[in-house]
């Protein structure tokens, strides 16, 4: 570690008027098209690369940052406020983050948000600047078995957001399991479930699902509630006089900052996984060393923190493995990875040696775009908690046009609008028979890099599967993965018996009126 | 009064027409790229819509179409309105739809082709560790190595189907060999992963863009690339062609321009001679050699040819070597 | 409260449909390719998938079935009224109803017609039916919205979304 130089790339970035004005821009610009649903990071970070054609590197890659980390964060606020996130890597949120805002503290889910996603960021950064060797080592180490074990383990986490009945979250998961084959098969090419339809040859789309399953399934069942004269209307009582949580707040949510954004720095370093696995990771293993479980999912300020600082922890963990390695993370790395290209970069081990200013400076780059992230973020919390004050009956609709357009500019196709709609239906039904949503999210998720994982690996040993006993880190993933299912299990049960005595309680102090 | 109208019409009419003509293109103009914002399709696209740009004075606008495997793109750069006002890229994907039976628009005589911008080399790159102990040090010894163990030695691709799949196809047919191709669905930087790990793969045929962090740091090493001549620059310069070691294989995958078919001839020269302007914009030229894309220009009629030697030839045979069962 | 207005019934018959549809999907999965050569077949992964979600349904299945046949406790969360999903009862459900048949249409509209009109009328329609009658409100916030997200996706993002009747309109902010 080179002190002396790793200080100056800091007062170089940091007194630099340009890059600070870059990373504003690319701050405001995620958030902005983060809180959009359909509108994701990736997408900016590629619109703008050839407009950092004429701007020097560092600059051009703080704008970058910039969109990456205010996307993180910015998946979460249409999360919390409207049921839809943002982002893939925002689905977590809205486990918690919504039912805050139904309870009238949207403004303290946003700063909780806000500061988690901080929080993780710079954990992540911190972790990238002193850990980047030993993390790239590891990440390498990550092929086909190691991925296989992975992707079960962060299945493993279904049981623990299944909600009260475990058979039912099973069943949501293996439907999603199912539905992730829809498609090629990723191994052969072999159509499956295809029915005619061409755009299906590359299965249901992820994000207009998501919108579909959350946003869309939200209006209908919210029109079917102001109908019916069950919607309150949410009046912004909430006084928001402190954009940043207060002190007792941060007290209770610390320890799901750090493990979040450990969590998050870890799992996106691994290539082929970022934020979208290590919210649901970081969610689950909090809810299962929680003393509470049973005031996870009820809008607790621990469930938005855990989330959110996992998926902005992802930002750094994914650089690790473009700068030390040269291989991208997840889609907005492998967009940057060719920002660094066509500045004449080529990121990898080499990169360590001949450009070690350059990397210095990239790590400064992050955390200064964290810190415009939280400003720009603390500027905005007082707006957007407003969003939940207009009137319902104006909302649901914006919100539907909004989301159908989301759904449409991932690929322009129109067939994903349907998509869209179909899962909207899907997901109002779901919800009517009370069987959980995020389930599916996962496996839709985990379903193809496990299928593709296993058939690969069975495929490189000629059929032997049991070669995966030779491979430590993979077992270890296993064993965690199985004590986890236990774990989450008899969690459950305990869950279900309080709330069972909470009942008999109630009913019996209604019995006892006469 | 009627002869005056008579005349006023005339001359509306005339001035309209010749405005049309003359004046093409008045408008913005869209580029349907069949592969996602921020790839190495989208971007290469991008970086000559800007010297297009330059040529024509107006904006063009990239419109990503994407899904079934650049499928959905590609026919909707067939289904496009032929004013001259939508074009697209073309990639090599496309001449494997016909034996994939995946697409209506099964064949080149659907579209009608611009030029081609850029082709890519594949190259038979291997674990430099493995290499070492079995003692290959050339694509002679590989080959013979390969002969040696027919199927064993395992090679990446990145997806089921893709060019670098296929590229292995060619170069068993062309070397008379056996491997094992392995897919990879997340795209060619997973499998050039494992291979510089050494587990599961002993090897990659992706392009030299695609493996070069790993060579250069010295995991993985370059026996033979697939092309006429060897890359010219400081980290290419040292690996050798396959023809130079007595293989003849050529394979690369393209990137190339399209318009619908019945675009007025006209607008159509007028486009072709923009894109033959702007493949030489200094710009654009610093940009492919920075991001490793080597440009490889075709007029429209040997791009035509080269697109029909590829779809009744090369492709369906290498796909058929490289396993690839319709 | 009669057994089958409990959501433990409704479990009963969601578990049977669920069983029907896994059953459906099975004998789809019998028709995928088979590839000599490979280790796991195309159909394999999917078939594994059917018989966990098969499994999980038949323990709903069971649970459901014991509960109703021994009778619940009154706390027990199964012993509720379940939700209603007849249009013809309830009117929450008819206007749900009413609003996914919407959406159908604004889909298969959309390519023909344009975002911004589609959009603005289904807007306008949907706001009418959930009780806002302030047309002076309405039909600006509904054309308004639709245009202004066209606005930012072309210009800001370069997305280009079907205009249909209003194409005239993009060529005038080309224009511009």
């Amino acid at each position: 570690m080179n002190w002396s130089l790793l200080f100056e790339s800091y007062a170089n970035v940091f007194t630099s008027i340009q890059v600070i004005g870059m990373a504003f821009l690319g701050s405001l610009g995620g958030i902005l098209l983060g809180a959009v649903p359909g509108m994701t990071a990736t997408m900016g970070v590629a619109l703008l690369i050839p407009f950092s054609f004429g701007m020097d590197l560092i600059p051009s890659i703080a704008l970058l940052l910039g969109i990456y980390c205010g996307g993180m964060y910015g998946g979460s606020i249409s999360a919390i406020l409207i049921h839809a996130p943002g982002t893939p890597s925002a689905a977590a949120t809205l486990l918690d983050g919504y039912p805050m805002c139904q309870k009238g503290q949207a403004g303290r889910a946003l700063s909780i948000a806000m500061f988690a996603s901080f929080c993780g960021g710079v954990l992540g950064a911190l972790v990238m600047t002193f850990l980047s060797p030993m993390v790239a080592k590891m990440a390498m180490k990550f092929t086909s078995a190691e991925m296989l074990m992975l992707a079960f383990f962060g299945l493993s986490v279904i049981v623990s957001i299944s909600g009260k009945s475990i058979a039912k979250g099973l069943i949501s998961a293996f439907f999603g399991l199912l539905l992730a084959t829809v498609g090629q098969d990723p191994t052969y090419g072999a159509k499956r479930f295809i029915f005619g339809f061409r755009p299906l040859l590359s299965g249901f789309s992820f994000i207009p699902t998501l919108i579909g399953l959350f946003a869309i399934a939200e209006v209908i069942a919210g029109v079917e509630r102001i109908i019916n004269g069950e919607e309150k209307q949410q009046k912004s009582e909430e006084k928001i006089t402190n954009v940043l949580p207060d002190f007792s707040t941060i007290k209770k949510i610390w320890p799901n900052i750090i493990s979040g954004g450990l969590i998050g720095t870890l799992i996106g370093a691994i290539p082929g996984a970022g934020g979208d696995i290590a919210v649901f990771v970081s969610y689950g293993f909090n809810k299962s060393s929680s003393k509470h479980p049973e005031l996870w999912g009820t809008g607790i300020p621990n469930g938005v923190a855990a989330t959110e600082s996992a998926n902005n922890g992802c930002s750094g963990g994914a650089m690790i493995p473009l700068l030390s390695l040269g291989v991208p993370g997840d889609a907005v790395t492998a967009v940057l990875l060719g920002a660094f290209i066509m500045k004449g970069i080529q990121p990898g081990p080499m990169m360590y040696v001949n450009e070690l200013p350059t990397v210095y400076r990239v790590f400064a780059a992050l955390m200064l775009a964290n810190l415009t992230m939280l400003i720009v973020g603390c500027a905005g919390v007082r707006f957007f908690a407003k969003i939940v004050s207009l009137d319902k009956k104006m909302l649901y609709p914006i919100i539907l046009v909004v989301s159908l357009l989301g759904a449409f500019s991932i690929n322009k196709n129109v067939f994903d609008v349907g998509v869209c709609v179909l899962f909207g239906v899907i997901g109002y039904l779901m919800n009517k028979f009370e069987f959980p949503l995020s389930p599916i999210l996962l496996a839709l998720i985990l379903g193809p890099m496990c299928e593709q994982n296993f058939v690969r690996f069975v495929d490189v040993n000629n059929g032997n599967f049991w070669e995966i006993l030779h491979r430590p880190i993979a077992v270890g993933f296993f064993l965690v993965s199985v004590a986890t299912i236990l774990f989450s299990i008899y969690n459950q049960q305990k869950i279900n018996k309080k709330e069972s005595e909470n009942r008999k309680k109630a009913n019996g102090e209604v019995s006892r009126i006469p | 009064m009627k002869k005056t109208f008579l005349v006023v019409m005339l001359l509306v009419l005339v001035l309209c027409a010749s405005a049309a003509m003359a004046e093409y293109p008045e408008k913005s103009l869209t580029a349907i790229c069949p592969w996602g914002a921020g790839g190495g399709t989208d971007s290469c696209l991008r970086a000559f819509c800007q010297a297009l740009e330059k040529q024509l004075g107006q904006t063009i606008i990239v419109d990503n179409k994407t899904g079934a495997g650049g499928v959905t793109g590609h026919e909707a750069i067939a289904d496009a309105d032929p004013d001259g006002y939508t074009f697209g890229m073309i990639t090599f994907e496309f001449v494997t739809y016909k034996a994939l039976d995946v697409s209506d628009y099964k064949s080149y005589v659907n579209y009608d082709p611009l030029c081609r911008l850029n082709a890519d080399p594949a190259g038979i790159t291997v674990n430099k560790a493995w290499a070492e102990k079995n003692g290959i040090k050339n694509l002679a010894d590989f080959i013979a190595y390969c002969k040696a163990h027919p199927g064993e030695v395992r090679m990446g691709g990145s997806s089921a189907n893709s060019v670098w799949h296929i590229a292995g196809g060619y170069f068993m047919n062309v070397a008379g060999v056996e491997l094992k191709m392995v897919t990879y669905p997340d795209g060619a930087a997973s499998a050039v992963q494992a291979a510089a790990q050494g587990v599961d793969i002993e090897g990659v045929t992706v392009s030299l863009a695609e493996a070069r962090s790993f060579i250069e740091s010295g995991n993985l090493i370059c026996l033979g690339l697939m092309a006429e001549e060897r890359i010219n620059n400081k980290v290419f310069g040292s690996i050798p062609t396959c023809k130079e070691q007595g293989i003849n294989a050529f394979y690369s995958t393209w990137r190339g321009l399209g318009l619908p078919n019945g675009v007025d001839n006209a607008i159509r020269t007028k486009l072709a001679d923009a894109c033959r302007a702007a493949v030489k914009d200094p710009d654009f030229v610093q940009y492919m050699t920075n991001a490793g894309l080597g440009i490889a220009y075709l007029e429209a009629a040997d791009f035509k040819a080269f697109l029909e030697q590829q779809e009744e030839r090369d492709v369906p045979a290498a796909m058929k070597a490289a396993g690839i069962e319709i | 409260m009669k057994k089958t207005q409990t959501k433990a019934f409704t479990n009963l018959i969601c578990s049977i449909i669920l069983l029907i549809f896994e059953i459906w999907a099975y004998t789809e999965t019998m028709d995928f390719k088979v590839h000599k050569r490979a280790f796991v077949q195309p159909a394999t992964f999917p078939q594994i998938m059917i018989c966990g979600m098969a499994i999980f349904t038949v323990i709903l299945f069971l649970q459901s079935c014991i509960k109703l046949t021994r009778g619940m406790k009154p706390e027990d969360p199964e012993n509720e009224m379940s939700a209603s999903i007849n249009p013809f009862t309830n009117r929450g459900v008819a206007a749900a109803l009413f609003v996914i048949i919407l959406c159908i249409l604004y889909t298969l509209l959309f390519d023909k017609l344009g975002y911004v009109l589609v959009s603005a009328c289904v807007s306008v329609i949907i706001m009418w039916l959930i009780g806002k009658r302030d047309l002076k409100v309405i039909i600006p916030v509904s054309i308004l919205v639709p245009l202004i997200m066209w606005f930012i996706f072309y210009k800001l993002l370069t997305v280009n979304i079907p205009m249909g009747v209003f194409q005239p309109l993009r060529d005038l902010v080309d224009k511009i």
